[in-house]
């Protein structure tokens, strides 16, 4: 029993000189691997036309049903999305989501994946279905909560891009209004 | 038959002409059966098918001018736009093909001046780029000049027929 | 028609092993039918003839060197056939190889995607990959509108003519041909000239591919997104069988539906494209009152006690007589039943009316004459263009037995004098009479002078809205009863009703459903404002909603389930395709609980199926009838 306790006790003497490993979250955060499947991003090409073309091949293949998609026709003129369709509605129901990331497989132009995000927490039901406006990146690279990433994975931080005369988010691009006002006091511009 | 011209021409059809496709008409049991020669009848005319004239012979053989316009189309020898006084097709089959037809249309391309297919500067000749077999596989390489087939050429020969084609016949087509 | 012909003259034929009897003249496409083998097919169409341009139903026949088209090969007797062969599947693979050598590959943006043969084949027989890069493809222009209703897409045409067969066979406008030849081939109009046609809409339907779309589904869902129901197309008193495609609350496209009876699979644009309508936002959500206070909203409950009360207190004040019940032919059979019961039962009032235009004198006979047996007809006259117009399908219909059928059709016009047709029908045989309403009284005089003449002979009475012929065969009239039974007091017609009500001799309406027509009239206002309590069931806002002391949402046929009628007489389905964005009851059990509250019982439960029973207990002809048969009304009348 001696034995026993001096086995305990040498493992507790032992991490007594090592550093915490507990970090102080949400203000320190730990890397997220290369590969995690967090909350999804909706991608852009490099000149801002947006990747999905609405064709809602991802909500097929979801195996919860979470995400919704309404399609409308480009203008010409100002176009969303290259070609002749994109998604004027993109909804996810975050609760609902089970990650799997089929919904990524299934896309045609690589418009969705899943990225980093693991906080996924709020007050309200409704905050936590994602709409357009939360999952579109506001431009190539940029990620609008920047997050460590692993080593080598996902892309960079870099300074967010003030969308330009041009901007593709002009228009009737925009997803359901008013349903989701900021929560006050967290970081980062907006709740997901 | 894309790019033929959008204006209508408000004049209507010459009445011999008119006369003829309803000589035409009678000859045949089908109605249908007529729209080639009449086709021909406009063409050998106007030099080529404006819209309205196949609209005219559609009404004179009482069929729809689209009906009209999916035959004229279909064919290689009538012409939905204005072309030269004497067009020029070059056959680009298997058989001309392994004869050297690619290297003939490339010469008269640059002896005509015509970049791809066209008309050239002088309005001498319409250069119909590739039209499928003509029926001359035996002599290849051939290319057709209006109405008439000019077989196994080699450029200088191609050359020497149609010098003297614009020198004998500077006013239109020659046959027919 | 295997079925008709005696067992004798059936030809015997193997396919892939199995033994078959078919009959004679038929295609080794039907026999593949029949024995249960898929053959995979994009030029042929049943309700067109056979021209074998896309040679994808090639199959082996014994004794034949090359393979055959199944669709324009003609059965005959120890035929072997085969479908299954290594030479078939080659083929097949190839041949879609083929097909698809210059195809876009866009189907994640095309409305076809997910229910379309090109890919559906391919994923069955075709190719897994293509040997042609995708940057060599040779493009052609992409969403071409060819009318306001149509859009082409030349890529992904595959030149199958169905298209160019349909306006050739069906319509017969001929407004669509191939131009060019070889790899420009292109579907196209006379240069460029819009389609005119009424029957566009079948066009995306036939096309196998994603190469003719509509404009008003373009890119509203996916096939996944789609629930499909069975039901009527509510626009006239055809009575077309439709599938209603819905997304959540919304109708997304109406999709034809083979009813060889009726609508031969065919539909019209007007019919096809109304389904906007049912998806308006401004719909009556909740029960209103106009109170002390205003008007507000009430509960359920509250709408259906302030209604009975105030009927009940207008009918002892003045008696029953001092009421008006007006219903409308958008209300399915049970809900015109039930109105009518109501009216002449519990509300005691002999006033009620469902149509602006008297129907003094009706009976079963005018609608002698069924759709399909226009085909059988030897002559067919119609009266003027206004049948045409009112139920734009029956232009097809005439269309297939003059050519298919090589029936007389004789379009007259006005004045109809039956000597002046009379001299025009010729020969022996069968002649049908086909009129609109309006001109109800001239054919049944040709009816007449023709059976007097020896002639057997039918009239088709076409009437305006989906359920006209419904409330007219259950008495949703002063002056009949359900059943074409004469009413022993008959009441007022509709408009004298709207008129006494402006003269304030009727004190109160109850309005259900109004229609269009009843909406647009000027007298419904002022006849609303003149009665003291106005009980008003409607799906849509308008002058019987907003004059109203108590509304009650009511539902659009979309939102119904139940039975509607059609000119023929033939009792059609309508089932719920879209959930209401209220969740109050339906307008059925509306008229049960009205009854209730104001002390009656129509002893029916809120499903339309016994109130269905019910009916038909009254009216005879109607029983068994619901499952899309026509009554037969002869032992009745």
């Amino acid at each position: 029993m001696f034995r026993e306790l001096m086995g305990g006790m040498r493992i507790t003497m032992r991490e007594m000189l090592n550093r915490p490993i507990t970090i102080q979250y949400p203000e320190e955060q730990r890397p997220v691997p290369p590969r995690h499947r967090g909350r999804h991003i909706l991608h852009r090409y490099d000149n801002g036309l947006e990747k999905c073309i609405g064709c809602e091949l991802c909500a097929g293949a979801c195996p919860v049903g979470c995400i919704y998609v309404q399609a409308a026709e480009n203008d010409p003129e100002h176009p969303v999305s290259p070609g002749e369709r994109y998604a004027v509605r993109y909804e996810i129901n975050l609760l609902r989501c089970i990650y799997c990331g089929y919904c990524a497989e299934a896309c045609p132009t690589e418009a969705i994946t899943l990225g980093p995000r693991l906080d996924l927490v709020d007050y309200k039901r409704e905050r936590l279905v994602a709409t357009k406006d939360d999952l579109l990146e506001a431009w190539p690279g940029f990620q609008p909560l920047p997050m460590a990433v692993a080593k080598g994975g996902g892309p960079a931080a870099s300074q967010p891009t003030p969308l330009g005369a041009g901007s593709t988010h002009d228009g009737p691009a925009g997803s359901a209004p008013g349903l989701r006002p900021p929560i006050p006091g967290r970081r980062g511009p907006g709740p997901l | 038959m894309s790019d033929r011209d959008g204006a209508v021409p408000a004049a209507d059809l010459d009445p011999a002409v008119v006369a003829r496709i309803r000589e035409l008409r009678t000859l045949y049991p089908l109605a249908r059966s007529a729209v080639l020669p009449a086709l021909w009848a406009v063409q050998d005319r106007i030099g080529y098918l404006p819209a309205w004239s196949e609209e005219v012979v559609g009404r004179e053989l009482g069929l729809l001018p689209a009906d009209v316009a999916a035959v004229a189309s279909f064919y290689s020898m009538y012409f939905g736009r204005p072309v030269g006084r004497h067009v020029i097709q070059v056959c680009q089959n298997v058989s001309c093909a392994l004869r050297g037809a690619d290297d003939l249309l490339d010469h008269l391309r640059g002896w005509l001046g015509v970049d791809g297919e066209g008309e050239s500067p002088d309005g001498a000749f319409s250069l119909e780029g590739t039209v499928e077999c003509l029926g001359a596989c035996g002599g290849g390489p051939m290319m057709q000049v209006d109405r008439y087939s000019y077989e196994s050429l080699t450029p200088e020969r191609a050359e020497a027929i149609l010098t003297e084609i614009r020198e004998t016949n500077p006013e239109g087509p020659v046959g027919g | 028609m295997a079925d008709t012909a005696p067992a004798s003259e059936l030809v015997t034929l193997e396919v892939d092993g199995r033994s078959v009897e078919v009959a004679p003249g038929s295609l080794v496409w039907d026999a593949c039918e029949r024995a249960g083998v898929f053959v995979p097919v994009y030029c042929a169409h049943k309700k067109l003839e056979p021209v074998a341009v896309c040679r994808m139903c090639l199959v082996e026949v014994q004794g034949m060197p090359k393979l055959q088209p199944a669709c324009a090969t003609r059965v005959s007797p120890g035929m072997v056939v085969r479908t299954a062969t290594e030479q078939v599947r080659k083929f097949r693979d190839s041949n879609l190889e083929f097909l698809l050598l210059n195809h876009p590959l866009d189907c994640p943006v095309c409305d076809r995607g997910g229910e379309c043969d090109l890919q559906d084949f391919t994923q069955r027989y075709g190719p897994g990959q293509s040997r042609q890069s995708i940057t060599e493809k040779v493009h052609f222009n992409k969403a071409v509108p060819l009318s306001d209703k149509i859009i082409l897409d030349q890529e992904r045409c595959i030149l199958c003519w169905r298209c160019v067969r349909y306006y050739e066979e069906i319509t017969g406008e001929r407004e669509i041909v191939l131009q060019e030849r070889g790899v420009h081939t292109l579907v196209d109009t006379f240069e460029h000239q819009p389609l005119r046609s009424e029957f566009q809409g079948n066009l995306p339907e036939i096309c196998p591919v994603g190469a003719l779309t509509h404009a008003k589904y373009r890119f509203r869902a996916r096939p996944w997104d789609l629930r499909r129901t069975a039901s009527i197309c509510s626009h006239c008193s055809y009575g077309c069988s439709v599938f209603v495609d819905a997304r959540e609350d919304q109708v997304a496209r109406y999709a034809s539906s083979d009813n060889p009876d009726v609508d031969d699979s065919w539909l019209c644009d007007r019919g096809r494209y109304s389904f906007p309508e049912l998806n308006r936002k401004d719909r009556v959500l909740s029960p209103e009152a106009a109170t002390a206070g205003g008007r507000q909203v009430v509960s359920y409950q509250d709408a259906l006690g302030r209604a009975a009360g105030q009927l009940l207190r207008v009918g002892s004040d003045n008696g029953g007589e001092a009421i008006g019940v007006i219903g409308s032919d958008l209300m399915t059979n049970e809900e015109a039943f039930l109105l009518q019961w109501l009216a002449r039962d519990i509300i005691g009032t002999p006033h009620l009316g469902h149509r602006l235009l008297p129907a003094p004198e009706i009976s079963p006979l005018d609608f002698e004459l069924g759709i399909a047996e226009i085909e059988e007809c030897d002559q067919v006259v119609v009266l003027g263009p206004l049948p045409e117009q009112l139920a734009p399908v029956l232009t097809l219909r005439l269309f297939k037995a003059g050519t298919k059928r090589a029936r007389k059709i004789l379009r007259v016009e006005a004045p109809f004098t039956v000597a002046a047709i009379r001299k025009q029908v010729i020969g022996e045989g069968r002649v049908g009479v086909v009129a609109a309403e309006s001109d109800r009284e001239a054919a049944l005089k040709l009816r007449t002078a023709l059976t007097g003449a020896g002639r057997r002979c039918e009239v088709l009475t076409l009437m305006e809205r989906v359920n006209s012929r419904g409330c007219q065969d259950l008495g949703l009239l002063p002056g009949w009863l359900p059943g074409y039974r004469r009413a022993p007091s008959p009441g007022m017609e509709l408009p004298d009703i709207l008129e006494a009500a402006i003269a304030g001799r009727i004190k109160a309406l109850l309005v259900v459903n109004p229609g269009p027509d009843l909406e647009a009239d000027p007298r419904l206002e002022a006849a609303l404002k003149g009665a003291e309590v106005t009980v008003v069931v409607a799906a849509f806002p308008g002058v019987a909603s907003r004059n109203a002391t108590v509304l009650l949402p009511g539902r659009t046929i979309v939102e119904k389930a139940g039975t509607v009628t059609n000119a023929e007489g033939r009792v059609q389905r309508v089932r719920t395709a879209v959930e209401p964005k209220f969740a109050f009851p339906s307008d059925l059990k509306i008229l049960g609980d009205l009854a209730r509250a104001m002390g009656g019982e129509l002893g029916a439960q809120p499903l339309a199926g016994p109130v269905y029973d019910l009916l038909a207990r009254a009216v005879p002809a109607y029983r068994g009838a619901q499952a899309g048969l026509r009554p037969r009304w002869e032992a009745t009348a």
